[in-house]
């Protein structure tokens, strides 16, 4: 069977587009949805945030004081935020979900794995 | 006396005898005196964390002094960027002054302390520091202060002041 140009076309962009959304799915389950998480005025801006497992969460401080984000149990922590900049943590499966900053007790927040 | 009443004593005494034109009133102090008295202040109290993180083993009040070390060493560090950019220096005052000569008394005071009696007083201290400095900030120098950009850094530190005041609360608690 003789294929025409055209078809030849179409095929090859069908198969070219099939790779490329093929590569975006799997780059979207891989890496989730980022969710951003406020911090002013010593608290956690939403202070519960729902997430699933792949998801990403990052927080920004906006306050001149740093802190963190950081497991009740410290198994997880951003690290030290200083004020304009970001720190993030990949969500996983199981991951304590109530954490707190280590600099500040008061300040507290929460995950729900969903 | 605790140092909440030293402060507040001291600068009293000194508004009693105010007649001349150097400020002798907290309320008096110009912007850059101001900026002094807080830089000052930062100061003194990481060098009260630093001899609790050398001298203390209980968890919360190194956890404390580590967050007073971070805190201070952050708003002094954006004192110091908007001074430079506005081209002006603080200026040393009385405040200042009796702030450092009270601090030593207590560090010296403190560093004689192990155990129990230096957690407590170093906990009750921290209370009553940021008691005493938070009545400055809120009732003498932000209605004071005449810089737009200086005001709103103070109004920025008063909310991290006042926040370690709640935590000093709850430090002096579970000492207890």
């Amino acid at each position: 069977m003789q294929i025409t140009k055209r078809e030849f076309l179409v095929n090859t962009v069908a198969a070219f587009a099939a790779a490329v959304f093929s590569r975006q799915a799997r780059a979207t389950s891989q890496s989730g949805v980022t969710h951003q998480v406020q911090i002013r005025n010593f608290q956690y801006d939403p202070e519960m945030i729902e997430v699933r497992p792949g998801d990403t969460i990052t927080w920004t401080n906006h306050d001149i004081a740093p802190h963190t984000a950081t497991a009740q149990d410290r198994s997880w922590d951003t690290g030290r935020i200083r004020r304009s900049q970001d720190g993030s943590v990949h969500v996983v499966a199981g991951m304590p979900t109530d954490y707190f900053c280590i600099y500040h007790p008061q300040m507290r927040g929460q995950i729900k794995l969903v | 006396m605790n140092i909440k009443n030293t402060i507040l004593a001291t600068a009293a005494i000194l508004m009693i005898g105010s007649g001349s034109a150097v400020a002798q009133s907290p309320a008096d102090l110009n912007d850059l005196e101001i900026a002094h008295v807080a830089y000052t202040a930062d100061n003194i109290d990481i060098r009260y964390a630093h001899l609790a993180l050398a001298i203390s083993t209980n968890a919360s009040v190194r956890e404390f002094a580590e967050a007073m070390i971070s805190d201070h060493n952050a708003v002094n560090g954006q004192a110091l960027a908007l001074l430079e950019k506005l081209g002006a220096a603080p200026q040393d005052n009385f405040l200042s002054q009796s702030l450092n000569e009270t601090a030593e008394m207590l560090i010296d005071e403190l560093s004689r302390l192990r155990g129990d009696a230096f957690d407590h007083r170093y906990a009750e201290n921290e209370l009553g520091y940021h008691k005493a400095v938070n009545d400055l900030v809120g009732n003498a120098f932000i209605p004071n202060i005449e810089n737009a950009e200086v005001k709103a850094l103070f109004e920025a530190g008063y909310e991290i002041f006042q926040a370690h005041q709640s935590q000093a609360e709850s430090m002096v608690e579970g000492l207890k």
